[in-house]
This record gives structure tokens, sequence and C-alpha cells, in this order.
């Protein structure tokens, strides 16, 4: 009834004020110099319901451009603020991949501080080591990470606070990741944002940004580091490779934040219209399901189980359905051969790009490529 | 459309109409329906009650003196808030009667003596505005919680717009302010969780409300949660999510314009006062109109509505009423209308000299005059303005057509008709001429058509017909503005509806737009009638339920009693835990971003000088 929708308006007094503007759709197409000045004009570019999609209490949940904006720039006024962080100064994040993950690497970056991410699987003392290695003034610890690090109560040269990522505050002392934003928060003045957004965006491109935390199996302990610059350019490359479209999703799915997941997610963060959905690799094959992405960053291993979901069922005599449903089946029959589209479905329908973020054994990428462009994140 | 087809489609709607009505008058009326947000069903017209109206009348009002001797007592812990909430504190019996030519108030304090105050300039005014009022709302049902203030609950109706304080800290230093913001040595902010449970408990009774949430303050956007709070009540449901705001945010932070858009930002509710920087100096900041006017592009762009607020002190900006709606119609790309609001002698000014009060005192039948004069009479007191609630004839239609299992009822403005009237008129973009809609739409009989529509419940496809035969019959072409033809006044409805009406397709912007003239009064101790407190549409929602706006503010004083008992910190200890916000202040100008201005105009010889006396946090 288009009809009774004018009418019901009629009664309502603020609707004779309402018009509505329209979003831009669409993409960012030029790359600046700096990934700070990526990560800013991708939050002032308005064309996307969420930057991306966590899941939490079996739900979906959407954190929007402007939550993501406000959260980076109140953690990033604390950071200044309260903890001291200057341009230059290293602040660690031992954390497994997720909304504050995201948060404290970009808020990081945004001061002008080196965002070393340390993997909080490590044993005690490698992780322990690490730490010392990265000389950081701030650490940013899961709850597990905490636990291997005495609880918080470190006595590194140079650090300043330890942020727990809880939810709960705790009763050790330890500042928790929200309770640092509620203090960022009352920090967060039109004035103070406006001056963090100038000093974001002055920081230059042969400024140390991401240094990465790597240890092989054979125990050799490797630093990677990346300036703004680098960041900004492998990132541009990427788009280049594998071009996003409007509206598309990327299904990221990995244990462990390394390098090749962190240009990926600030590729997709930056591009101002691309979907994150940060998804848990023992679950992958019911979230992409749900999902249907149209690009999947995973592990091999990960990769490797989807694709053994990928079933061709025998196809099923379905009698009648009217002529619209025979139409469709022999359209879908014609299409594709039958394990293609087994393997597209697995993978959610609808996948145009794959990365691994690590070695692919060959015949999985011979099979991955069947049905969409595959490469490293790190290609 | 020429004037010959519009006055023949008017015609032959007026036949269809009558013809229906024979048949409709043929067949007993049908039941009402009972939504499932309503206590019952809904209302036929007859079934509406209305306040005592019309004069002389007795009325419950307050003592001026015995009320602030009360409240002073609760806060400083002399006596208990059980007695605030079962006693009858300061309340005596007061009158409202003509003479002299104007309608007033007066009341006898056995302790203080009388007190008087002038309600009406115009008694034919404020007859005519309450003979227009259609009734009250539902009484409200299984509230108890929510609203548990005594003498000063309210009883009546859905309300329209949810008032929520976030925080009573703000970027400006404002003289007078009625909430004292940054000055009273403490403060009250709102956690999210304590905004989110109170989101909840105004939906958790009947009639469940599909109202607006206005944040207000203080100055809502320097809450953290501002942009939380906004998300959450669109999530919930509500209709539209305003804020009472200085806009200064928006100026320094354009960013923040679209993050609030996006988060669920409707409307600004403007503080407004004058259409030069000399008019705002009573702010304190001298270059203060360019920064709204930096505010206004800003929000624009974003996609956020703007209704300018201005509140008029007699003697003091009350010739500032004229040139603001004029910059209104000149700007009304960019602006939805502008709310006039009578001054409250309250929270500092409760302190006013009884000369003092007398010279200042403004009224809404002032405004329908003053305005009348201003444009040469183009606004007709008697002809132009409505009471707030006639709005609620509108929303009976609404929730007929919404049907049994609508989730909330539709936005009711049913206030007191001596609470607030408005006019609407609809302005050209380009050439700036304008009309009242009444110039050529007959309003009154419109409503009266309405409640024929509803008190018969045809069901909603007939009660569809219906509605459209009653807007066609009352539009006169010939007595528009030229231009404003019947296919451009749908349209603008077409405009307000995101196309719905014409094909769905996403509208271009019309060329005529609607605007939004409304005359708010809020009572102080001096014009308090609890008549209007328990059917107020303005409720304030806070720790302690929904308090009348004025019950709030005013009256008893609940903001003190809720603020006291909720305080988070003194100010010291806030500064030195949280740090210090900029106040803009000492009559100095403050920074703006450099950029290209102005993108409204400032009519030409506007008057300077002229100081509003409003308010701050959005001119209430």
């Amino acid at each position: 009834m288009v009809h009774v929708e004018w009418l019901l308006l009629i009664g309502y007094i603020d609707s004779l004020f309402a018009e509505r503007t329209e979003r831009k759709d669409q993409p960012l197409d030029t790359v600046p110099e700096t990934l700070n000045q990526l990560y800013l004009q991708a939050m002032r570019h308005h064309a996307r319901d969420a930057a991306f999609l966590t899941r939490r209490d079996d739900r979906w949940q959407p954190t929007p451009d402007w939550r993501l904006d406000r959260q980076v720039i109140r953690l990033a006024l604390y950071l200044q603020e309260r903890a001291g962080v200057n341009p230059g100064d290293r602040i660690a994040i031992v954390a497994e991949p997720g909304p504050a993950w995201l948060v404290a690497d970009l808020a990081g970056l945004a001061v002008g501080a080196v965002s070393v991410a340390v993997d909080p699987g490590l044993p005690s003392g490698r992780l322990l080591g690490a730490l010392v290695d990265a000389g950081p003034k701030v650490i940013f610890a899961s709850p597990t990470a905490l636990a291997q690090l005495d609880g918080g109560r470190l006595a590194l040269p140079g650090l300043a606070e330890v942020i727990a990522m809880d939810a709960a505050p705790r009763s050790d002392g330890v500042r928790t990741f929200g309770q640092v934003l509620d203090l960022g928060g009352t920090l967060d003045t039109a004035e103070r944002a406006q001056a963090f957004r100038a000093q974001a965006r002055g920081i230059a491109p042969d400024q140390a940004a991401i240094c990465h935390h790597d240890v092989s199996v054979e125990g050799r302990v490797a630093w990677d580091e990346l300036s703004q610059g680098d960041v900004a350019a492998r990132i541009e490359q990427l788009w280049r490779d594998r071009p996003a479209q409007p509206g598309d999703r990327v299904y990221l799915a990995t244990p462990a934040v390394t390098l090749a997941v962190r240009l990926a997610l600030h590729a997709c963060l930056g591009d101002g219209y691309s979907m994150v959905v940060l998804g848990a690799a023992d679950r992958a094959a019911a979230e992409v399901d749900e999902i249907g992405p149209h690009r999947v960053v995973a592990a091999p291993s990960t990769l490797a189980e989807l694709v053994r979901n990928a079933v061709v069922r025998e196809p099923v005599a379905e009698a009648g359905g009217g002529w619209r449903a025979r139409a469709r089946r022999m359209l879908k029959r014609g299409r594709e051969p039958p394990e293609y589209q087994a393997l597209r479905e697995a993978l959610g329908g609808r996948v145009r790009a794959i990365d691994s973020t690590g070695p692919l054994d060959p015949a999985l990428a011979e099979r991955l490529r069947q049905i969409a462009a595959v490469g490293s994140a790190m290609d | 459309m020429n004037d010959l087809v519009a006055a023949t489609v008017r015609e032959l709607a007026n036949a269809g109409w009558h013809t229906l009505q024979t048949v409709n008058g043929l067949v007993p009326e049908s039941e009402s329906l009972h939504p499932q947000w309503a206590p019952g069903p809904l209302l036929k017209s007859r079934e509406r009650t209305k306040p005592p109206l019309g004069w002389p009348r007795e009325t419950d009002s307050l003592c001026p003196r015995c009320v602030v001797e009360t409240r002073n007592a609760i806060i400083s812990g002399e006596r208990d808030l059980a007695d605030l909430v079962g006693g009858h504190n300061g309340e005596i019996k007061a009158t409202i009667l003509e003479e002299n030519g104007r309608v007033i108030v007066r009341k006898t304090c056995p302790q203080h003596g009388t007190f008087e105050d002038l309600l009406s300039i115009d008694p034919e005014f404020s007859r005519i505005i309450e003979a227009r009022y259609p009734g009250r709302d539902f009484r409200t049902h299984g509230d108890e919680r929510i609203h548990r203030h005594g003498t000063s609950s309210i009883r009546y109706g859905r309300g329209a717009v949810l008032t929520i304080d976030l925080t009573n800290r703000c970027n400006m230093m404002c003289n007078p302010c009625f909430m004292d913001a940054n000055q009273v040595g403490y403060v009250h902010e709102l956690t999210l969780d304590e905004i989110k449970q109170i989101l909840d408990d105004s939906i958790s009774f009947k009639p469940r409300r599909q109202m607006s949430v206005q944040y207000s303050g203080g100055e809502p956007t320097m809450s953290p949660h501002f942009l939380e709070a906004c998300r959450y009540a669109k999530d919930l449901g509500y209709y539209s999510v305003q804020a009472a705001t200085n806009g200064l945010r928006f100026a320094l932070e354009p960013e923040f314009a679209y993050q609030a858009k996006e988060a669920g930002f409707d409307l600004a509710y403007f503080q407004f006062d004058g259409v030069t920087n000399d008019a705002n100096r009573h702010r304190h900041i001298s270059n203060l109109f360019d920064a709204k006017l930096m505010a206004i592009r800003n929000m624009r762009a974003a996609g956020i509505e703007i209704v300018p607020v201005t509140t008029v002190v007699n003697t003091v900006n009350d010739s500032q009423v004229g040139p603001l709606l004029k910059f209104v119609i000149d700007n009304c790309d960019d602006l939805g209308g502008i709310s006039f609001q009578p001054v409250s002698f309250t929270g500092r000014d409760e302190g006013i000299s009884d000369a003092d009060r007398h010279r200042q005192r403004y009224t809404l039948s002032h405004l329908a005059h003053e305005l009348h004069r201003y444009f040469d009479g183009k606004l007709d007191p008697y002809r132009d303005w409505y009471p707030l609630g006639a709005v609620g004839g509108f929303t009976t239609v609404v929730d007929h057509l919404r049907g049994a299992e609508a989730q909330f009822g539709g936005l009711c403005c049913s206030c007191h008709p001596n609470c607030g009237s408005s006019v609407f008129i609809v302005a050209n973009r380009r050439t700036k001429s304008w009309a009242p809609v009444t110039q050529f739409f007959d309003v009154e009989r419109f409503m009266q058509d309405l409640s024929v529509i509803t008190d018969s419940a045809r069901g909603q496809k007939l009660s569809l017909v219906q509605v459209s035969l009653a807007l066609l019959r009352h539009f006169d072409q010939r007595k528009a503005p030229p231009g404003l033809t019947l296919t451009e006044m749908l349209k603008i409805l077409n405009v307000k509806t995101s196309g719905a009406l014409m094909g769905g397709r996403k509208p271009e912007p019309a060329e005529w737009k609607m605007l939004w003239v409304g005359g708010m009064w809020f009572q102080d101790l001096w014009t308090y009638d609890f008549r209007r407190t328990e059917m107020c549409v303005i409720p304030y929602a806070t720790q302690e339920g929904e308090i009348s706006f004025c019950a709030y503010n005013t009256g008893v004083g609940w903001r003190q009693v809720v603020e006291n008992m909720h305080m988070v910190a003194s100010t010291k200890d806030w500064f030195q835990r949280r740090g210090r916000h900029k106040i803009y202040a000492g009559d100095r100008p403050m920074d703006l971003p450099s950029r290209s201005l102005p993108v409204v105009s400032a009519p030409a010889g506007a008057s300077a000088g002229e100081a509003a006396h409003a308010c701050g946090c959005g001119g209430h």
C-alpha cells in the first residue's frame, strides 16, 4: 500500500522537515602518501553501513565508520594525553584479531607511534623476550596474554601502561580497553579531535608505522618494519591487483594477526566501501555460508577446510515447481561444472578473490583458481 | 495545472465527499480498532476529554515563594523526597480570568500574598486557539514506575518529544542559563547504560509511543555517549532523534556532523537568537553568528535538518521575531522552520523582580500579533494559528491506517492548548515567496472531516479514499501564492514522503517547501497550571522517571532534586580526573575553520543590538 505510507506520515509533524540525503557509492580511487591519510580519507567517505562485522552473542554486530573513528580518536587522545605516547614511540598489541585490536592499531598509528603486533600465543618466555625487544611505551594485551605476562606487572624500561582488552573492569588495577575509551571520551572535544586529525595527517611517509614480530618454526625471531609510505604503497598494489567493488564483503578468519593480515585489513578498511567480516577460523564454513563474501582472506588450513566442504551433490529429480523452477534448474546446470558450483557454494556463493595468509599447497591453489582469483595478501 | 482544472478537481472531490458521507450516515459507526500499543480502542472524537478551558476558570497552581523554600529544604536534606511525591507542597488555587482586555492568572497564598501575571494580550486569539483543540489522548496505563511524581505526574497522552539531559557540561557560558551549566559545582552526566535504560523504560507502558527523542543538556554533543545514544534511540524504533544544541561542535568539526547523521541524528533544535553577531552578544562569543552559519552549512551538508530556536523576551529581543522568520524563509533550503519560545522565568531568573517580570513577559498572543505586524497582515492571528495539539487529529487517522498490529502509536502532540501554537507556511526555494497554508487550505474543515473519518472507522481503504477527497476538496488554488498549484502541493508531499506518493522513485527537490513556525510557551512559577503539566508531551526522562518539562525545570524543581541525587562528581574532581573542556566565553571570538562563507544569507539591514535573553541548550 504505497499510498498508505504517505498518509501515515501526515500525522508526524517532524516529517514535514524530513528530506533525505544520498550516500556516496563511488569507490576511493586515490591512494594518499601515508597510511594515516588513507584511513582519514576512508572515514570521510561515508559510503558504507559498517566498516566491519564481528560475531558477539551469536549475532553479527556492525561497527560503522563513525563508531570506529570515534573510538580511534578517543584512544589516540588517551594515548597522547594520559599515557604520554609521542611520535616514534612504540605500542605493542598482544591480542587476537578483533575490533579492539584494530582500534588500538589505528590509534597508535594516528599519533605517530610504531604499532608492533606480537602473537599472543607465544610461550611466556618468548612473549616477554619479544616485548623486551619491542620496547613499547604501552602494551595492549588480551586476557590470555595478560595471564602470560604476570597480570601486566611488567618492569620493562620505558613502559608507561598496560591496557587489558577485557570487557569487564579488573580488580588488579590494570585499566581495561572500555575504561580507556571512556576516559578518552571526555577528552574527545571538537578542538582536540580536529587537532588530532591534523597531526595524524601530518605524519611523514618515512615515519615507521607497523612493525611485526614473527617467530619461525625453527624459533628464529624476525622483525618486519614498514613505514607509513611503504604500507600505503603496498595497499595501492593490493587495490590494483584485486580491485574491490562497492558493497564488497571481505571475510577474514585467522587465529593470529600476521603482516599479511594487517595489510589486508588496512587495504579493505582504507578503500572506504568494503566491509570486513572478522570471523573465527573454527567456524569458517558456517560463517562463510551465512555471509556470502566477495573475498576471503584466511590461513591455508582454513581454506583447505572450506574446500573439503565442497561436496558435489547428486542432482535430485525435482518434480514440478512450475516453469520458472525448471528454467532455473536448467540454467544452473548449464553455467558451471557441478564441482565448480559445489566449491563456489562452499565459499559462500559469490567469492571473486581469495587471499591466503601463508604459502598455499599448489593443488589447493589450483582448485581455488577454478572459481576465483587467488593470491597472497603479501603478493 | 490551471485554476479551472484545479477548481474542477476540487468540486468533484467535494461532490465525492458528500456522496460518500450520505452513504456513511446511513450505516452505523463501526467500532474503533484496538491496536497492540494502546490501552484501549482508538478514541472517537466524542470520547476525547478536554481539560477545563475558557474563562473565568479555577485551576491548581503553585505559590512561587513556598515552592522555592520546599525545594531547598529537600536538597539540603531537611525534608524527605517523599514529601515532594506525596504532599501538595506550595500548591494553591489560581483563577484565570479576562480583565481589561487581557487574560490573566491570579492566585493568593495565605503566607506570601497575591501573585498575578499575564497569559494573553488578546482574549479572542486565545479563545480561538482553545476552540481548535481536538481533545486529549489516552490516559496512561501501567506507568506507575515511570510517572511517580505526585501531583506533577503526567497522566495523559503518549508524548511527542522525550527530552533527555545527557550532561550538564557546556562549551558556552551564557547568561542566563536555566540549568546554570558549568556553574552549579557538580557534574550530572548519564552513562550509556543509564541512557539505554531510560529509553527502554520509555516504551515499557501503554500507550506505547513512537516519539521523537531530544537530547539536551548542557550541550549534549559534549557527552561522550552522544553518538551511541543517537544510534540506540534509532535502533529502538524512535521516530526522530534530535538534539537541543548550540551547534559549536558541528561548526568546529564538520566530520562530527556526518558521523552524527550516520549514527541516527535527524534534527538539530538549534539555539539561534538573532541574525547578526551583535544580536548574539549576550552569549559572550563575539563571532557567534559566523559560527552558527558554519554549523548550519556543515549540518546541512551532512543531511541534518535544522530548526532554529529562539527564546523571546519582551523589550529585549521581541523585535527580532520578524527578522528571524524572514531569515528562515530566505534560507528555507537549509532550515525547516523556527521555534519561538516566550521566556519562562526559571532557574536563576526565579529571583526576578515583579517589575522586570511584568515588563519582560511575552506570550503566544504577543508572538502572533508581532508576526502579523511585521509581515503587514500576511500572517493572521485568528486564521493561521492552531494549537500544537491539533496535530492529534492527524495522528488518529494515522493510527487507524496502521491497523491493530502496529507496535507503536503515531507521534501525538496532544498538549494543552495553552502550551503552544503554530503556523505552517509554504515557501518557494527560488523566489522566496511564501504564504501560510491556511490561506489556501481550509484546515478547520479538514480537521472536521478527519473526525468524521475516524469516528465512522470504515477500514483502511475507505478511510484512505475519504482522506484523499478531504485533501482535494479543501485546497483552493486560486488563493494559493502564484505558482503553487495542486501539482506543486502534491510534489511537496511527495518530497516529504521520499517519493512514495508519486511512484516510489527518489523525488527531485520540490520548488516549494513547507516550514513550521511554532510558539512553545513553557510555564514558570507565576503561570503554573497543573492541568497543563498532567498532559505534557515533552517529558524529561531521568533516572527518577519521566517528569513533565515544566515540573522538571520549574514547578517544584525536579531538576535540582534529580541532579543532586545523581551527580557523578564535583566539577573540581571531574576536571582533575577527566580534564577540562574548552569553554567559549569572555566576549572573545572563537577560532573557526577557514572556509568560504556564507551559505546562508543574513537579511540586509537586520537590526543589531538586541540581545536575546534566551537560556542555553538550544533555547529551552
